[in-house]
């Protein structure tokens, strides 16, 4: 296999844009107040695309590269990636199913991963979070994922497909 | 009776949940390693994160204009008239300010404007909804220090919480995690019952001069009579103005209580009489985090707390912490300051 077919490194590839894209206009766009989180909308694809081994692998990274550039508690990201990556990767939706599907899949793993790492935040001392703050920043993270969804399943199909292939 | 062995993909969810949680705790413990790597990596990233930004300025301009072009238009309109207020005020405010200044000085007590501060721009918003902390584009190569206050013209924003080479972290004040040593100022009012009304009395001493109108020279004033209608008669009048003093009402310990919400005052005894107006200042005792004096806010609204001794005080921070551009570091430490 060829060096650029490689997961990682096309993994490595895709990181940087979806690094600069995540802090340029995800995190400066805010419908409502709130951004949308590409690395997890990455680890949630990278579930439906890969299966939950990889979804729980690329999720564990992807979180950990958000815990390296938030100020949040170190781990709370990783644990949240893994986790959603893991689940949604049990979920019999892929890289070949309709559109109306996947999209409403990503949607909805948001909104679980959202509530989950909100709770976790509550833990760690974000009283504020708990009551309507938690509703709006779930459903409309669930929103603005099921909007990017389409466009980062060929993001992920670029980066994960070969890796599927040779397996098969 | 043995445990079914989990397959390839149990384990290693169960491994990854394990190392997070790991991680967690090592972090909530505290450890260089993790707060070296994050502040390396806001090194390495910002020149990428900055190209970024700069590619996509015009989206994010006109995301801005067509979501608050109404709210900007009216603000700009409100801002026009408090502008011309202020000018103002702020004349008024020099001569009293400047008898402040060489009063504490006479006091041997810090103030504000003698400490050296660092101005610096907001780089961006924070990259995650439960993320409270705003990035600044100065570090420790410009002086700065973790807990050094962060103001704006208008008052207090919150401290420094992290800081790398070129580039902090600021707790904002509406974060639940900090806690600013509040007073609020406002006036006394007599306790229910209470026969005395305490009031400070100015007298302006005696300087008007008067002169007698030609048409009236039998008028009489409170000085002696005279027959030469354009003689200048000096009257010795006494104004008397009656002002309710300002004064501290009670000190307390102001806490955020997120991001869209005001703020809270703690231990505010419920005897005080604290009203909605009364202006919200940093109280500096020895060892302080903040220095004396930092504009807070103004109280918002005050209720008794039910079942306590004490009131539920809320303020409108005066600085607009939900859009802020350039801000101004202090630098003050507790030691060098308190």
């Amino acid at each position: 296999m060829a060096v650029v077919e490689r997961p990682l490194v096309r993994a490595a590839v895709v990181l940087p844009i979806l690094f600069g894209l995540q802090v340029s206009i995800a995190a400066a766009i805010r419908p409502f107040g709130v951004a949308g989180d590409l690395f997890l909308a990455c680890s949630i694809t990278a579930g439906l695309i890969g299966g939950p081994v990889r979804g729980a692998r690329y999720g564990f990274g992807l979180g950990l590269l958000t815990d390296l550039v938030t100020r949040l508690p170190f781990g709370m990201g990783a644990l949240t990636g893994a986790l959603v990556g893991y689940f949604v990767g049990l979920v019999p939706v892929g890289a070949q199913s309709t559109r109306r599907a996947y999209v409403t899949v990503v949607a909805v793993a948001t909104a679980a991963a959202s509530l989950f790492a909100s709770v976790l935040a509550i833990l760690f001392g974000r009283d504020d979070l708990a009551g309507t703050g938690l509703v709006r920043i779930t459903l409309v993270m669930a929103l603005l994922h099921a909007v990017v969804a389409l466009p980062l399943r060929a993001v992920g199909r670029f980066v994960l497909l070969p890796d599927l292939i040779d397996r098969h | 009776m043995a445990l079914p062995t989990p397959g390839p993909s149990r384990r290693t969810i169960i491994v990854l949940a394990l190392l997070s949680i790991t991680l967690i705790t090592v972090d909530l413990r505290g450890s260089e390693l993790i707060d070296g790597s994050r502040a390396a990596t806001t090194e390495l990233t910002s020149p990428l994160a900055g190209f970024f930004r700069f590619l996509a300025r015009p989206a994010v301009n006109a995301w801005n204009g067509v979501r608050s072009y109404e709210e900007l238009e009216l603000e700009n309109a409100q801002l026009r008239d408090k502008v011309e207020a202020q000018e103002g005020a702020a004349i008024a405010a020099e001569a009293k300010s400047q008898l402040y200044d060489e009063l504490k000085a006479v006091a041997g007590l810090d103030l504000l404007g003698n400490y050296p501060y660092v101005t610096a721009q907001v780089v961006g918003e924070p990259a995650s909804n439960l993320q409270l902390a705003v990035e600044i584009d100065k570090g420790a190569r410009d002086g700065l220090a973790p807990g050094m206050p962060v103001v704006t013209a208008g008052g207090l924003v919150g401290r420094l919480s992290q800081v790398t080479p070129t580039h902090s972290f600021i707790r904002m004040l509406y974060d639940p995690q900090i806690g600013v040593p509040a007073k609020i100022i406002g006036t006394r009012r007599p306790a229910p019952g209470a026969t005395t009304t305490p009031t400070a009395t100015t007298t302006i001493p005696p300087s008007a001069t008067t002169t007698a109108a030609p048409s009236s020279p039998t008028s009489s004033t409170a000085g002696a009579e005279t027959d030469d209608p354009s003689a200048e008669t000096t009257v010795p009048a006494t104004t008397t103005t009656t002002v309710p003093p300002k004064s501290v009402l009670d000190t307390g310990l102001l806490k955020g209580q997120g991001y869209d919400r005001p703020l809270a005052v703690d231990l505010v005894g419920a005897g005080e009489s604290v009203a909605v107006g009364d202006a919200v200042t940093t109280y500096a005792s020895s060892g302080s985090l903040f220095p004396e004096d930092i504009p807070i806010g103004r109280v918002k609204t005050v209720r008794p707390r039910p079942g306590s001794t004490y009131l539920d005080v809320l303020v409108e921070p005066i600085a607009d912490l939900k859009r802020l551009s350039f801000v101004r570091v202090i630098k003050y430490s507790p030691t060098a300051g308190g």
